[in-house]
C-alpha cells in the first residue's frame, strides 16, 4: 500500500485546480470557460444543476400552496365564473388558475427530470470523481467533455426560452394527441421544450460514451474490474443506458416536433396517428432512464456506507451485477407505464417483467445494510443522508410493488399513489444521495469543510419534511385523488394541506443546506485530503486536487474497500485502528 | 368470481378504512384490497425488519475512538441465495394475484349491460343500450356539475369507451378499476355494483386545462328503477323535434358549444346565434352566399366533417376543432338546431333536456 504516492512525496507542490490562473478576473472566466479539466467542468455542472434544481422546487413549492385549498368557483354579478375564498391562487379566475397550475406542474417535472435529476449525478459527482477513482488525469475525451457541457447549456437555454414563453401545459411526459395538437402552442413554446429535451439528449450521449471509454480505458495500473469502487460500477451501468436509451427519446421528440409543426399524422388519430404509440416510444426511452435517475444514486449510497462504516460492501460483486442486470431488465418493462393503456397480454408480460427488476434492487438494499454489521459506524451529515437514503428508497421500493401487481395497479395508476412512489425512488432515492454525496466529495471538491452540526440539521429538515410530504400521499392516491390535478373535492382537503405543511419543511432544509455550502465557501475550514478516512482513490490526491489529480500515476495496491487491512492515506492511523491481522494462510470470505 | 382465490372482507377493516376510507363497492374491489393489504403486509413485514437491523447496528456499531472494525464475511452465497430467492418467491404470488384480480376485471361477463362512454375535453357522456343519451346533470357545489350515469346495482355492466379528442382516463375508485379513453379506439372494463349509492368518477390521464373538473358520478340504482329510469328517457326523446335533438348533441356528446356560442358572445369559433343563412366570407375569399338554403347546408355539413375545408375569415386555420364522426342523421340535427337559433328563421328550441332531471 505504501506504493502509492501520496501529494507530498516529492516536496513540489503543483497548484490546485482551482487556483486561479495570472490576469485576473477574465482570465479566470476564460480559463474556467474553455476548460476540459473534468473537475471544472463538474464544478460548473453542479452550479448549473443545484441553480436549476432551486427553480424547480420553487415551482413545486407553488403547486403545493395552490393545492391548499381545493378551487372553489362561484358566479359574480356579471354572471362570470371567479374563485371564492381561496388563500392562493396562480390566476384571476378559476381557467386562469388551471392553465397556471398545469405550466407549473409541468415546468416542475420538465426541470427536475431533464436537467436535473437525468444528467445531475453523473455530470457533477461523475465527471469530477470518475478519473480520480480510477487514478486518471482526466476522462478519456477531455474536449468532448466540455461539448457536452456546452451541449447541455444550449439544452437549458432552450427550455427557459420555452418557460419565458408562457410555459408549457402538457406535463413532462408530453403525450400525444394533446401535445402533439390540442396543447396552446403560443410562441412555438412546445416545440421549443421538446426541442431542448431533445438537445439534452445528445449530452447525455456524449457524457455517456466519455465514461464507458474512460473506464474501460484509464483505470491505473493495478486496477482489475472488480477493484474498482462500486459508484464507477454504477457510472458505467448509467452510461450504457444513456448511450442505447438516449436516442429513441430524440426520434420521439423529433417525431412529435414534425406533428406539431407538419401536421405529420404520427400520433394523433385525427391525422391518421395511432393513440398509444406516443407513449411506447416515450416510456422505451423514459423507462431506462429512471435506472440513469436511481443508479448513480445507489453507486454514491455504496461508497458513503463503506467509508463511514469502515467495512468492505457486502456482497461487491452481487451490488456491481445486481447494477448490469438492473440496466439490462430495465430495458424490458416500459409497459408497466401502460397497463391502463395496452391489451391483457402486453400487461400481463410487462407486469412479470417489472417483478424481475425488482429483485436486483431488493438485493442491493440489503447488501448495504449487511454493510453496517460489525462496523464502525461515524454519525456525520454523509452517513445520516445514507441512512436516509436507505430509508426513503426502501419506501419507495417496497411501494413499488403494488404498481407492479395488475389488479392493483388498475387502481393507483396515475394517481396519487404513483406521485409519491416515485418521489420517495426519485427524490428520496437519487436526490438525497446526490446531496448526501455533494457532503461526503464536498472537502474533496472545495477544499473547505461544511458546518457538521447545519448539515445535520438540514437533513433532519429534509428528512421529516419529506415524509409529512409524500407519505401523505400514499393515503391520497389509495382513497382516488388523480394526479395533475388543480382541485380536488373537499374530501382530500386535510391530506393535501398536511402535505403542503411538509413541502415548507423540507424545502426550508434545502435552504439550509445551501446557506451551509455557501457559507463554507466563504468562511469553512480547510480540508484535510481525506477527512473521512477513504480508501479509494479521489482520497489520494489532494483537497482540492492538483491540475491532474495526481502527482505521479498510482498503482493500486488494495481494494477500495479494504478497511480491515489498511491504514487509509493521509490520516493519524490511531483515529482509523484495524483489527487484528489475519493469520497468515487465511482468506477473506 | 368463484374463480378467485382469495376469501372475501365483507367489511371494511381498519387498514382498509386508512388507506381507501371505506370497503370496495363491488366483490372485484373488495378482491383489490385484500390484495393490496397482503402486498401491504409483506412491505411491512420487509421493512420493519430492514430498518430495525439497520437501527440497531447503527447504534450498536458505532464508531468509538481506538475502536476498530470488526471482521465479518465479505459475502456469504448462501445467505445471498435465500436473499434472493424468499422474496421472488413472494413477488410470484403477487403477480399471479394480480393477474387474476385484472383479468376477472377486464374480461366482462357475455351478458354485461352495455353503456357507452365518450369522454371529451371536459365530459363524459353516457349513451345507453337504448340508445338514450340524457346527459342529466347534478350540481357538485359551487358553480360547478357533474354528469351523472346510472347503472343497475346486481347486474354486470360493461363500460364500452372512446373519445373524441384527446387522452382521457374512466377512474370508479370505489370499484378500484381504470381503464384509458382513446381516440378512434375502443376500451372497455365491466363493473357490478352492490348496492345502490353514488360514486366519483375522476378523470385519470392529463387532458389539459380543465382536467380536474373532468369528474362525474356513477349512480348505481336497482334495476328495476334502471330499466324504468331508461324507458322514460326512450319516451321522450322520442317527442323530441330535430332541433332539439341538435340541441341535444350540441350541448352534451358534440360538445359544440365550448367553441360555439349560441348566444353571440365571440368564442374559438364562428357563434351560431343569428348566423344560418347571413352571407359568410371565408378565409379564400369566396362567399357563401344569404338565404340559400341548400349552400348553407353543404356548408354547414362540410365544415363538421372536414373542419379545415371551409374556413371562416378571422378564425384559425387549420382549425382546431375535432374530428366527430356523427351519423348522417345527427348532421342533420345539427344543422336543424343552428338554424333555430336564427331569428331570421325560428324561435330558439325549447330545452327538454331539464325535464328528465327535474323528476328524478
Amino acid at each position: 500500500m505504501t506504493t502509492i504516492p501520496t501529494p507530498h512525496d516529492h516536496g513540489h507542490h503543483e497548484g490546485s485546480y482551482l487556483t486561479p490562473p495570472k490576469g485576473g478576473f477574465f482570465a479566470a472566466v476564460i480559463q474556467w470557460a474553455t476548460t476540459v479539466d473534468h473537475k471544472k467542468l463538474g464544478v460548473m455542472y453542479t452550479v448549473a444543476v443545484l441553480s436549476l434544481f432551486m427553480v424547480g422546487g420553487l415551482a413545486a413549492l407553488l403547486v403545493r400552496v395552490e393545492l391548499w385549498e381545493p378551487t372553489r368557483v362561484v358566479l359574480n354579478e356579471a354572471g362570470e365564473a371567479v374563485t371564492t375564498g381561496q388563500f392562493f391562487q396562480l390566476g384571476k379566475t378559476p381557467a386562469e388558475n388551471y392553465t397556471w397550475y398545469n405550466r407549473f406542474f409541468t415546468i416542475h417535472g420538465a426541470i427536475m427530470v431533464f436537467l436535473v435529476i437525468v444528467p445531475g449525478v453523473p455530470a457533477t459527482l461523475g465527471n469530477f470523481l470518475l478519473p480520480l477513482m480510477l487514478g486518471a488525469k482526466d476522462v478519456a475525451f477531455p474536449r468532448l467533455n466540455l461539448l457536452s457541457w456546452y451541449i447541455y447549456c444550449t439544452g437549458a437555454l432552450f427550455a427557459i426560452l420555452s418557460l419565458i414563453n408562457t410555459g408549457v401545459d402538457t406535463g413532462w411526459t408530453f403525450y400525444a394527441p394533446y401535445s402533439s395538437s390540442h396543447a396552446a402552442n403560443t410562441y412555438n413554446n412546445v416545440v421549443l421544450m421538446t426541442t431542448a429535451a431533445f438537445i439534452l439528449g445528445f449530452s447525455s450521449i456524449l457524457t455517456g460514451l466519455n465514461f464507458i471509454v474512460t473506464i474501460h480505458k484509464l483505470r491505473c495500473p493495478g486496477m482489475g474490474w472488480f477493484d474498482m469502487p462500486l459508484f464507477v460500477w454504477a457510472m458505467y451501468a448509467t452510461s450504457i443506458i444513456q448511450v442505447l436509451a438516449t436516442p429513441v427519446i430524440g426520434i420521439t421528440l423529433l417525431l412529435l416536433i414534425f406533428e406539431r409543426i407538419f401536421h405529420v399524422g404520427i400520433f394523433d388519430p385525427a391525422m391518421g396517428g395511432d393513440p398509444v404509440l406516443f407513449q411506447h416510444f416515450f416510456w422505451f426511452y423514459s423507462h431506462p432512464v429512471v435506472y440513469v435517475m436511481i443508479l448513480p444514486g445507489m453507486g454514491i449510497a455504496s461508497e458513503m456506507i463503506a467509508v463511514h462504516a469502515r467495512k468492505p460492501i457486502f456482497g461487491y460483486r452481487a451490488i456491481a451485477f445486481a447494477s448490469l442486470g438492473i440496466a439490462g431488465v430495465g430495458f424490458l418493462v416500459w409497459g408497466h407505464h401502460m397497463f391502463t393503456a395496452m391489451g391483457e397480454l402486453a400487461s400481463t408480460i410487462f407486469s412479470a417483467l417489472t417483478f424481475f427488476v425488482a429483485i436486483p434492487t431488493a438485493v442491493k438494499v440489503f447488501n448495504w445494510i449487511a454493510t453496517l454489521y460489525k462496523g464502525s459506524i461515524a454519525f456525520n451529515t454523509p452517513m445520516l443522508y445514507a441512512l436516509t437514503f436507505l430509508f426513503l428508497f426502501s419506501i419507495g421500493g417496497l411501494t413499488g410493488l403494488p404498481l407492479a401487481t395488475l389488479a392493483t395497479d388498475m387502481h393507483l395508476h396515475d394517481s396519487y399513489f404513483v406521485v409519491a412512489h416515485f418521489h420517495y425512488v426519485m427524490m428520496g432515492g437519487t436526490i438525497i444521495a446526490f446531496i448526501g454525496g455533494l457532503h461526503h466529495w464536498w472537502p474533496k471538491i472545495t477544499g473547505k469543510m461544511y458546518t457538521e452540526w447545519v448539515g445535520m440539521t438540514g437533513c433532519i429538515m429534509v428528512f421529516i419534511g419529506f415524509n409529512v410530504t409524500f407519505f401523505t400521499q400514499f393515503f391520497l392516491g389509495t382513497q382516488g385523488m388523480p394526479r395533475r390535478y388543480a382541485s380536488y373535492i373537499d374530501e382530500f382537503q386535510t391530506l393535501h394541506q398536511i402535505s403542503t405543511v411538509g413541502s415548507m419543511i423540507l424545502g426550508a432544509g434545502m435552504f439550509v443546506q445551501l446557506g451551509n455550502f455557501l457559507h463554507s465557501i466563504v468562511a469553512g475550514k480547510k480540508a484535510p485530503p481525506n477527512p473521512w478516512g477513504g480508501l479509494s482513490l479521489e482520497w489520494y490526491a489532494d483537497s482540492p486536487p492538483s491540475e491532474h489529480n495526481f502527482h505521479h500515476e498510482p498503482i493500486l495496491t488494495h481494494g477500495p474497500y479494504d478497511y480491515e487491512d489498511v491504514y487509509p492515506p493521509h490520516c493519524d492511523p490511531a483515529d482509523f485502528p484495524l483489527p487484528e491481522p489475519l493469520p497468515a494462510g487465511a482468506k477473506h470470505h | 368470481m368463484n374463480s378467485l382465490p382469495l376469501t372475501l372482507a365483507q367489511d371494511a377493516g381498519l387498514l382498509e378504512k386508512l388507506f381507501f376510507g371505506g370497503a370496495g363497492a363491488s366483490p372485484l374491489a373488495h378482491y383489490t384490497d385484500q390484495v393490496f393489504l397482503w402486498i401491504l403486509y409483506f412491505c411491512i413485514f420487509w421493512f420493519v425488519l430492514l430498518m430495525g437491523l439497520m437501527f440497531y447496528w447503527v447504534v450498536k456499531y458505532r464508531r468509538r475512538p481506538g475502536v476498530p472494525p470488526q471482521r465479518s464475511a465479505h459475502h456469504n452465497t448462501r445467505l445471498e441465495l435465500v436473499w434472493t430467492i424468499v422474496p421472488s418467491v413472494f413477488l410470484g404470488a403477487m403477480f399471479y394475484f394480480g393477474f387474476q384480480g385484472y383479468i376477472t376485471k377486464l374480461v366482462s361477463p357475455t351478458n354485461a349491460e352495455v353503456i357507452d362512454i365518450t369522454g371529451q375535453k371536459w365530459d363524459w357522456v353516457a349513451t345507453y343500450k337504448n340508445g338514450v343519451n340524457p346527459q342529466e346533470k347534478v350540481e357538485i357545489g359551487g358553480n360547478t356539475s357533474a354528469p351523472v350515469i346510472i347503472v343497475p346495482v346486481g347486474r354486470p355492466v360493461q363500460f364500452r369507451m372512446t373519445s373524441i379528442d384527446v387522452l382521457h382516463s374512466f377512474w370508479i375508485p370505489d370499484f378500484r378499476f381504470k381503464f384509458d379513453v382513446m381516440p378512434n379506439r375502443y376500451t372497455s372494463f365491466w363493473i357490478e355494483a352492490e348496492e345502490p349509492g353514488d360514486h366519483w368518477i375522476f378523470c385519470a390521464e392529463y387532458c389539459g386545462d380543465r382536467h380536474s373538473e373532468m369528474s362525474a358520478i356513477l349512480r348505481a340504482v336497482p334495476a328495476d328503477e334502471y330499466d324504468a329510469t331508461l324507458a322514460r328517457w326512450w319516451n321522450e326523446t322520442g317527442a323530441l323535434t330535430p332541433a332539439q335533438r341538435g340541441q341535444r348533441i350540441a350541448t352534451g356528446m358534440g360538445g359544440c358549444i365550448a367553441c360555439h356560442s349560441i348566444n353571440g358572445s365571440p368564442g374559438v369559433g364562428p357563434t351560431w346565434k343569428d348566423a344560418w343563412g347571413v352571407e359568410v366570407a371565408l378565409a379564400d375569399g369566396t362567399k357563401i352566399p344569404a338565404d340559400d338554403e341548400a349552400a348553407w347546408m353543404n356548408y354547414v355539413i362540410e365544415s363538421i366533417r372536414k373542419p379545415s375545408a371551409q374556413i371562416h375569415a378571422g378564425f384559425p386555420s387549420p382549425s382546431p376543432m375535432p374530428l366527430y364522426n356523427f351519423t348522417d342523421e345527427e348532421l342533420g340535427y345539427l344543422a336543424a338546431y343552428i338554424k333555430s337559433l336564427s331569428s331570421k328563421y325560428a324561435a330558439p328550441a325549447e330545452t327538454p333536456a331539464e325535464t328528465p332531471a327535474e323528476q328524478n
